[in-house]
């Protein structure tokens, strides 16, 4: 079931007044049904998949908890050798025995372990990886072995959030399942909101770039140049709508009934420096690396200075690559992530005083310009459908060929495309400017509030692209 | 429970402003569509509406530039309407049939058919593309199955008014000019000409195995509904630069069989040798103006004949 369908709003309009019908200690178990229902439109035997870890991970919270040492430590490994096993075996097995087979042609060998024909669970990286978030906080002490199964199991199921985020901490949400939620003016208003700008976000802008993207990057050698950078613009443009306006809906979907997610994203686009960029930037994913890998690592080898924070970055970075998904494209545009975060570390100083000798407004204006820059080039990598096609947009890109006003019958698309990122950067400006809060949504005057609602639901009905597909990161 | 007042009273106010701005809106954008004066929109209308040549051609963006309408009336001395459309399917070819008959009958329907015609578009484009009908679907009970052919929940989506006029918005507003109000349609008779010469040599046309089964029902249908109205219909394939694969031929044998089933005539002249020359091609796809001289004059030679054997 995808948000941006009649389904989930069907889904939607039922589930909500039934949470607040039910009586409070009857509310994890709709919720719970709900959340089994929500996953099993998709694949629903996966859902075998999420119990195996589900049980796993419960009884481990409560041994680590229970126990001491090395045996703790073991409960834990147990954890993360189920989840990560699980992951390994679904996302990366293709990739590792392909890999493989090229390692051992390269020294005359042949490889027999036969390839897997299976399709990846939808969200697995997300949910499995905020079920390794709640393992190793009971580990560390910093959240209680929850003793109730289905309310263990909603920490892991819970349909907002379940197959694309934001992925959250124990401690953020587990005890928001035993709150009790009345119905809130405050809360309805705000998930409404909400939801409304991520539909906005996913019908105006993201699908109706993809239409544009899709087409050059499945045969990039058939574009021109100025095409291309048309294409690598608009896609930065698709993802980040693609994916914050997923992320809303699940916010909104949650606020309406009275829980707080993580914020997944806070206007990117304006960031001065890749660090910060990854500071805005699905918040929940590198706060996750951080938290639990990059922090440790660095620990781990603080003897070697500035090394231990190069070599922090670069497996963290790496590894964030690895996530999005099995190929070298995705290892290499988080590598490229790392080196930028690497060098401003190491130039930090020297920026520091930069800044100084020239005007704010300029500094950080250029400084804008080349993040998004740099960002734009990498999701080059994100995006192509190979090393090879990635190779063959950059050459194209830079080969300058044919004419630049060139865009034949995708005029009308292009034209829609602007107009679509225009309203979300004035929309992301306003939040900028604004402490977080978009000025028109969240204006004082309820004449301005309600003729912005009518603005985007209009905009939705006439530009808006409907059955457009499911989300980008619904795959990984 | 103030709250829930505070929430249901501000929703049916949203609720009001909505529903009244989609009446508003929706009659302000149908007023504009249908009141065009050029342009495919236009010519969509026309032959839904008004149309009542003698000789309908039916077909995609092939169709609009293969088939000059002057060339093939004068052949047969009747009148030739291009029903043609860029991006249109069999989906869409069936509906405007059916707008039409229920109008009149010709004396005559060609069908420009692809090599392709049955290929599974994986994206749903065929059925996408048929956001140009949605306009008619309050006015013409007789597309709303192929309207609905869009998606499960088409139906609801067109409760709303603005919903049919959806990413017809720039159309509509370059209408607003005054230099597109009063512009003729610059086609002739829905026939376009392409002027320019392919370069590129010659390519495979490459046809993915699956087939859609709804395409060829529709194509059936198509074949069947001339049938029952007893309208004389010839089935062609105009003229590609480029050699069709072994997918292609498999989907042509299908056109074959349904037109031999029913006595249809087929004119292939897809890879036809007279057409062996870029010269002729504005693209691996399309005729130019001096191929499409060419095409229509052999094309309204084999229709006479065919006509005065009827």
């Amino acid at each position: 079931m995808l948000f941006n369908s009649l389904h989930f709003i069907v889904f939607f309009l039922v589930v909500t007044p039934l949470y607040f019908i039910l009586p409070h200690k009857f509310r994890w178990i709709l919720l719970l049904i709900a959340s089994c229902y929500f996953y099993m439109t998709f694949i629903p035997i996966y859902i075998l998949i999420l119990i195996f870890t589900i049980i796993v991970d419960y009884f481990a919270g409560i041994l680590i908890e229970k126990s001491e040492g090395r045996e703790r430590k073991l409960y834990l490994i147990v954890s993360l050798v189920a989840n990560i096993g699980v992951l390994a075996f679904f996302k990366y097995f293709n990739f590792l025995n392909e890999n493989l087979t090229l390692a051992m042609s390269g020294i005359g060998l042949r490889n027999a372990i036969p390839y897997l024909s299976i399709v990846l669970p939808v969200g697995l990286s997300f949910h499995t990886f905020q079920a390794m978030s709640y393992t190793i906080e009971v580990y560390r002490g910093n959240q209680a072995a929850e003793r109730h199964f289905g309310i263990y199991s909603l920490y892991v199921m819970f349909y907002p959030q379940l197959v694309a985020g934001p992925i959250e901490r124990p401690q953020n949400l587990l005890h928001q399942f035993y709150e009790k939620h009345p119905i809130t003016y405050e809360n309805f208003s705000i998930g409404f909101k909400m939801i409304l700008w991520g539909f906005f976000q996913k019908l105006v802008v993201a699908d109706r770039l993809s239409i544009f993207v899709s087409a050059v990057y499945q045969n990039p050698g058939a574009y021109s140049s100025s095409m291309l950078l048309v294409a690598i613009l608009f896609f930065a443009f698709q993802i980040y709508a693609d994916f914050a306006g997923y992320s809303n809906i699940a916010l909104g979907t949650a606020r309406i009934m009275g829980f707080k997610l993580m914020t997944n994203f806070n206007t990117p686009f304006f960031s001065t420096s890749v660090t910060e960029y990854w500071r805005r930037w699905h918040i929940s994913l590198n706060t996750w690396f951080s938290d639990y890998l990059f922090t440790p690592l660095m620990i781990a080898n603080r003897d070697w200075g500035k090394a231990a924070v190069v070599f922090a970055l670069m497996i963290t970075f790496g590894l964030s690559g690895l996530w999005h998904g099995a190929g070298w494209t995705y290892i290499v545009y988080g590598l490229l992530h790392g080196v930028a975060v690497t060098y401003e570390f190491l130039t930090k100083k020297f920026r520091k005083k930069l800044s100084k000798a020239i005007p704010a407004v300029i500094y950080n204006n250029v400084s804008m310009l080349l993040v998004f820059t740099y960002v734009c080039l990498t999701w080059i990598f994100f995006r192509a459908q190979s090393w090879g096609d990635a190779l063959l947009v950059f050459k194209g890109l830079f080969a300058f060929k044919g004419s630049f006003f060139v865009f034949d019958n995708n005029l009308g698309v292009i034209i829609y495309s602007l107009v679509a990122i225009a309203i979300l950067l004035a929309h992301d400006l306003s939040v900028h400017l604004n402490h977080g809060k978009s000025y028109f949504l969240y204006h004082k005057s309820a004449a301005v509030r309600m003729a912005t609602y009518c603005f985007i639901l209009v905009t939705i009905v006439l530009i808006g692209v409907f059955d457009g597909g499911q989300f980008i990161y619904f795959k990984f | 429970m103030a709250d829930y007042k505070l929430i249901l009273k501000r929703f049916a106010i949203l609720a009001v402003t909505i529903f009244v701005l989609d009446w508003g809106i929706g009659a302000v954008l149908k007023h504009f569509f249908f009141t065009k004066k050029n342009g495919a929109d236009y010519r969509t209308n026309h032959v839904i509406n008004t149309v009542k040549a003698d000789v309908l051609v039916f077909g995609s963006s092939k169709a609009v530039y293969h088939y000059d309408t002057k060339i093939i009336g004068d052949s047969l001395h009747l009148s030739v309407y291009n029903a043609g459309r860029d991006l249109s399917y069999i989906y869409y070819h069936y509906a405007l049939l059916e707008a039409a008959l229920k109008r009149y009958s010709p004396k005559l329907v060609v069908l420009d058919t692809r090599a392709n015609e049955f290929q599974r578009f994986k994206n749903g484009e065929d059925r996408d593309r048929l956001n140009v009908l949605l306009p008619y679907y309050d006015s013409h009970p007789e597309i709303r199955e192929v309207c609905l052919l869009r998606g499960p929940y088409e139906r609801y989506k067109l409760l709303s008014k603005m919903y049919p006029y959806n990413s017809l918005i720039l159309s509509e507003l370059v209408e607003l000019l005054p230099i597109a109000r009063y512009k003729k349609d610059d086609s002739q008779n829905g026939y376009i000409a392409k002027h320019g010469q392919f370069k590129s040599g010659l390519q495979p046309y490459t046809v993915n195995d699956a087939v859609d089964t709804t395409a060829a029902s529709y194509y059936k249908k198509f074949v069947e509904l001339c049938k029952a109205k007893n309208i004389p219909l010839v089935v062609t394939y105009s003229p590609i630069y480029q050699n069709i694969n072994a997918a292609a031929n498999r989907n042509v044998q299908v056109v074959m069989q349904v037109c031999r089933d029913n006595n249809v005539p087929v004119l292939n002249y897809l890879r036809d040798t007279t057409f062996n020359n870029q010269a002729y091609f504005y693209d691996a796809l399309h005729l130019n103006k001096q191929g499409s001289v060419i095409y229509s004059s052999m094309v309204g030679g084999k229709l006479k004949q065919f006509l005065t054997h009827k």
